[in-house]
């Protein structure tokens, strides 16, 4: 059965689920791109120019003190800090080459392709089932039920939680646990095939086991779509990504294969904020 | 999967700028009759404050007023004034004869004209004997004339000004002796049946007194009753049984609360009968249970951290909850009771149930005498046929909205500056 | 130490007999109204209450006479408040729940500043107000309008008390709405916007939904208080029941009759006065059910945003 979903899945998707592991080793092209990214709140800079590149098909951890800018960056990419007052945005950012922030572009559709997973879960008040398919509706991506069952057992089974729900996709979605709700939404955002997934400390609100089990599932998930993580802790932007770049005072202070931040960083302020000098 | 996304763009874009100008139309919809109100009434109220008044030479007669000549006090309080006046008319006009003639001129002022006279006379006894201009009201037929709000013109038996009474106008007009003035009066005066002599003070002050009532019962048993349910009996049978009472209680129309003041303060406790006490007692039953809503959701809306901070420090919960949550509970305590209290204020059916609806020319001097309320005062007015109350309940309007938009302004500053999203 | 326990159990038994006069209260109420209700019920049944069709309340001269000259079926009222009031939720209920959807998602906090405060004006001002704008404005506007129409309308119709009534309860909804949608966690709104939402797929499918019982709660409510509104009716709407349900025709309601049975000289126990609290005790019946209804509504469907 869930063979089939999946399937029926792939072929909504138009893409190949089952990726050799050759291919990953291969060359990163770049997904995103920031140049000179500069944004303030009001009067505040937040970020000061950043240049930055997202490689695609891999995991990129954004580590960091608290408050220096890192979700602040994260919302640019899908452009949600359009809806914070007195957010200014300058520069430029690239989603395959193409400005997010041209005069015909429409955030409706950006967003679709640039997914978002929260730091505190939240599904919204609904079944398990109209969550996950809240997404495919709207963009008119599932036309009737059986696309729609299809699309949404696919998306629980790669988000690793039609196992434990199956039996109950009627039931709200707010009735999960932390972890559980947290991969709904992670569900949730797949269910819209996006091409990036962006995450802001997914795993902060959740305990250790429920952690685990989600950077399992980043790993996995970075096969097919290019992740963007905000991540506290450096054990996890070690475990999980593959490149890292970290954040200070508003900057990129350095960015690069995360084994080269964590064991020969080449700035002072890396090195002391990866040795536990500061933040 | 992006050209599906796309197709569907168009439509989606419209369907939400259609959302959102349905929007601005219920926004629009809902100024729009506000405005017509509020201009309606300014335009009918203006008048109820500008009285038309006439001037007269009036001869301070000593055989009249002060007989004795030891002006003597109570003898300047009783004397004829309203005789005085229309002699000042006959003077004016001596080509008038003939009782029913006469009538038709002393119609022109009002009755109250005579203590108008009075008041100076006995502010300044020294006018006596003297013939001094006085200008005084007139009477409200005449004052709807000279306002324009009735027609002058037309068959003259539809008017209430005849064309003899007419010419007389004219006559004092071609003077300069007709003037339309602002009127403190109308805020210094009890009720009356003339219009012209009709104000608010007996009115504003059993509200007053009523409110005085209401507040002194109903915030520190709505308060307490607050606390009770939301710091020490939250979740208890007896907190929800006690929240569907009062969830009701919010609900029930007031003039239930009238029939329950009628059968139980009137009837079975035999209380007095259009006092500003029952009536306070009626409307602080009435305004608990929003006292306690809005006190409950601000101590509600204060985060649990704050009161396990507390608890963590080693206070009590009577402490944890007197020191730490209800202080920031506070704004949102008050703002519910500020906009309980000016509900209450314009609460009038309950008040018609307990009698506080009789015609009363006093100004109570205490929550035990019998008085009407304000709005319950516009309601008499609106419901009377002359005009003059017309423009009478206007102003009375205008007087009241003036109360509850400062009472709602203090409220939703209050609001306003202590405003969190936790 | 023992003094400070024993002081602070007092303290929260005196905060319990507070909260238990709402209790007092409605007992009072209904028991105050079942009285005088039940010893009208002994003069004229209640089922000719209830059911009968003619409403021409007439007290009887000699004291022996009693019931048999007056006509007590309230059936007339019952329609004549219902017809009031549906008037009334047709302008209210979509007017205030867009206004306050546009005033809190769409509108520039400025303007949301400005016009918040300002519809709650119109929620503080008094019944009797806008009885007597019913009858200065409304009524003759809805009597012109009609005329240009070729309608004929009655000065006192159901349409303009109703709509009078409807531009009351207009901020009733839109408020409660508005805190209902208000309380709608941010991060609700975000996580359908960040999927790629439009704003009004967003307001329509997560946000109302989730405010539905708040939003509901306060339809319910709104209806309670047009059934309860006694000056608006009492200043502009008619006393004379019929049967019709007809806008354009005058009707009275319960709340009018209460009024005129028991304002003026009467004596107290005659069936006309103790009309008066059978059609109270009927009013509260009605709006406790509403009340009630509204309150199960938030009950049943609320989640928890902690």
């Amino acid at each position: 059965m869930a063979m089939a979903m999946t399937t029926a899945f792939e072929g909504a998707l138009g893409q190949d689920l089952a990726v050799p592991a050759a291919t990953v080793q291969t060359v990163a092209t770049t997904k995103i791109a920031t140049r000179d990214l500069c944004v303030a709140y009001g009067d505040k800079p937040a970020l000061l120019g950043i240049d930055l590149d997202i490689p695609a098909h891999r995991v990129t951890a954004l580590i960091g003190p608290s408050g220096c800018g890192k979700s602040t960056f994260l919302r640019c990419l899908n452009r949600m800090n359009d809806l914070i007052e007195g957010c200014r945005v300058a520069g430029r950012i690239t989603l395959d080459g193409d400005d997010i922030h041209a005069r015909g572009v429409d955030v409706v559709a950006l967003r679709a392709r640039v997914g978002m997973v929260f730091q505190k879960p939240n599904p919204f008040p609904k079944s398990i089932y109209d969550n996950v398919a809240y997404g495919p509706r709207i963009h008119g991506l599932a036309r009737g039920r059986d696309e729609t069952d299809a699309i949404v057992h696919a998306s629980l089974e790669r988000a690793g939680l039609l196992d434990e729900v199956s039996d109950r996709l009627g039931a709200p979605g707010t009735s999960l646990s932390g972890g559980q709700q947290q991969r709904l939404c992670i569900a949730r955002a797949i269910a819209v095939a996006p091409e990036v997934i962006l995450m802001d400390e997914p795993c902060s609100a959740l305990d250790p086991i429920a952690t685990a089990r989600i950077e399992g599932l980043i790993d996995e998930l970075s096969r097919d779509y290019t992740i963007v993580i905000v991540t506290h802790s450096m054990q996890q932007a070690a475990r999980v990504s593959q490149t890292t770049a970290f954040f200070h005072l508003g900057e990129v202070v350095e960015a690069g294969p995360t084994e080269a931040i964590f064991t020969a960083p080449v700035d002072e302020r890396t090195r002391a904020y990866v040795t536990g000098r500061i933040g | 999967m992006t050209d599906r996304i796309a197709a569907g763009l168009a439509r989606r874009h419209r369907a939400e700028r259609r959302f959102r100008a349905y929007g601005v139309a219920a926004l629009a919809v809902a100024f729009a009759f506000m405005g017509a109100m509020f201009v309606a009434i300014a335009v009918e109220g203006a008048g109820g404050f500008r009285q038309t008044v006439i001037g007269l030479e009036v001869t301070l007669d000593p055989a009249v007023i002060d007989a004795s000549g030891g002006r003597d006090p109570v003898a300047l309080a009783r004397a004829d004034y309203g005789g005085l006046v229309k002699r000042a008319l006959r003077a004016r006009f001596p080509e008038v004869s003939g009782r029913r003639a006469k009538r038709a001129l002393y119609k022109l002022i009002s009755v109250g004209a005579g203590a108008r006279v009075r008041d100076r006379v006995r502010a300044d006894p020294g006018l006596i004997g003297q013939s001094v201009l006085f200008w005084l009201p007139a009477a409200s037929d005449v004052d709807m004339l000279i306002k324009g709000r009735v027609a002058g013109d037309g068959p003259e038996d539809s008017r209430r000004i005849d064309d003899r009474q007419r010419a007389w106008i004219d006559a004092l007009i071609a003077e300069g002796r007709v003037e339309t003035r602002f009127d403190s009066s109308f805020f210094t005066n009890a009720d009356s049946r003339e219009p012209e002599l009709a104000g608010v003070l007996g009115a504003v002050v059993g509200s007053a007194y009523a409110l005085a009532v209401c507040l002194a019962l109903a915030f520190p048993l709505g308060v307490a009753a607050a606390i009770h349910l939301e710091e020490f009996a939250s979740r208890s049978r007896w907190a929800e049984a006690v929240e569907i009472t009062i969830n009701n209680l919010a609900a029930v129309p007031s003039i239930v609360f009238g029939l329950l003041g009628l059968a139980i303060f009137l009837d079975a406790f035999d209380m007095p009968r259009s006092a500003p006490l029952v009536g306070g007692m009626v409307l602080a039953l009435m305004t608990l249970p929003t006292i306690i809503i809005a006190a409950r959701a601000a101590l509600k809306a204060v985060p649990p951290s704050v009161r396990q901070a507390a608890l963590a420090l080693g206070a009590s919960r009577a402490q944890a909850v007197f020191h730490h949550v209800l202080p920031l509970a506070m704004p949102g305590v008050l703002t519910g009771t500020i906009i309980g209290m000016a509900q209450a204020l314009g609460e009038s059916a309950p008040l018609l149930m307990i009698g506080m609806v009789a015609f009363i020319i006093d100004v109570p001097g205490g929550p035990t005498d019998p008085a009407t309320a304000l709005p319950v005062q516009i309601y008499l007015w609106a419901d009377s046929h002359e005009r003059g109350f017309t423009e009478n309940t206007a102003a009375a309007i205008m007087v009241l909205l003036a109360f509850l938009i400062a009472m709602n302004l203090v409220a939703v500053v209050l609001r306003k500056k202590f405003e969190k999203r936790w | 130490m023992r003094g400070r326990i024993a002081r602070e159990r007092l303290l929260v038994w005196l905060l319990a007999g507070c909260s238990a006069i709402s209790v007092l209260t409605t007992i009072g109420i209904v028991a105050s109204l079942l009285v005088e209700a039940l010893r009208f019920f002994d003069a004229v049944p209640i089922t000719d209450f209830l059911f009968g069709l003619e409403w021409s309340p007439q007290t009887a001269i000699r004291a022996d006479q009693v019931g048999s000259s007056g006509a007590f079926g309230a059936v007339p009222l019952f329609i004549g408040t219902a017809l009031i009031s549906l008037v009334a939720l047709t302008i209210a209920a979509p007017v205030g729940l867009f206004a306050s959807i546009y005033l809190a998602e769409y509108a520039a906090p400025r303007l949301r500043d400005v016009a918040k405060p300002t519809l709650e004006i119109l929620a503080g001002v008094p019944t009797v107000v806008y009885g007597f704008v019913a009858v200065l404005l409304v009524a003759p506007l809805i009597r012109g309008g009609g005329a240009a129409l070729g309608l004929e309308i009655a000065s006192e119709s159901a349409l303009a008390a109703g709509v009078a009534m409807g531009v009351m309860i207009i901020p009733m909804v839109s408020s409660l709405a508005d805190d209902a949608i208000a309380a709608v966690p941010r991060s609700l709104r975000d996580g359908a916007l960040a999927l790629g939402a439009t704003r009004a797929e967003a307001i329509r499918e997560v946000v109302l939904p989730a405010a539905l019982p708040g939003i509901a709660s306060g339809i319910l409510l709104a209806t309670s208080r047009a059934i309860g509104e006694t000056m608006i009716v009492v200043m502009a709407a008619g006393f004379a029941a019929s049967l019709s349900f007809n806008p354009f025709h005058a009707t009275t309601t319960v709340t009018v009759q209460i009024v005129g049975l028991l304002t003026g000289d009467q004596v107290f126990d005659s069936p006309k006065t103790l009309a008066a609290f059978a059609l109270g005790l009927t009013l509260f019946a009605v709006t406790l059910v509403l009340n009630l209804a509204a309150f199960h509504l938030v009950k049943r469907y609320r989640e928890r945003y902690d």
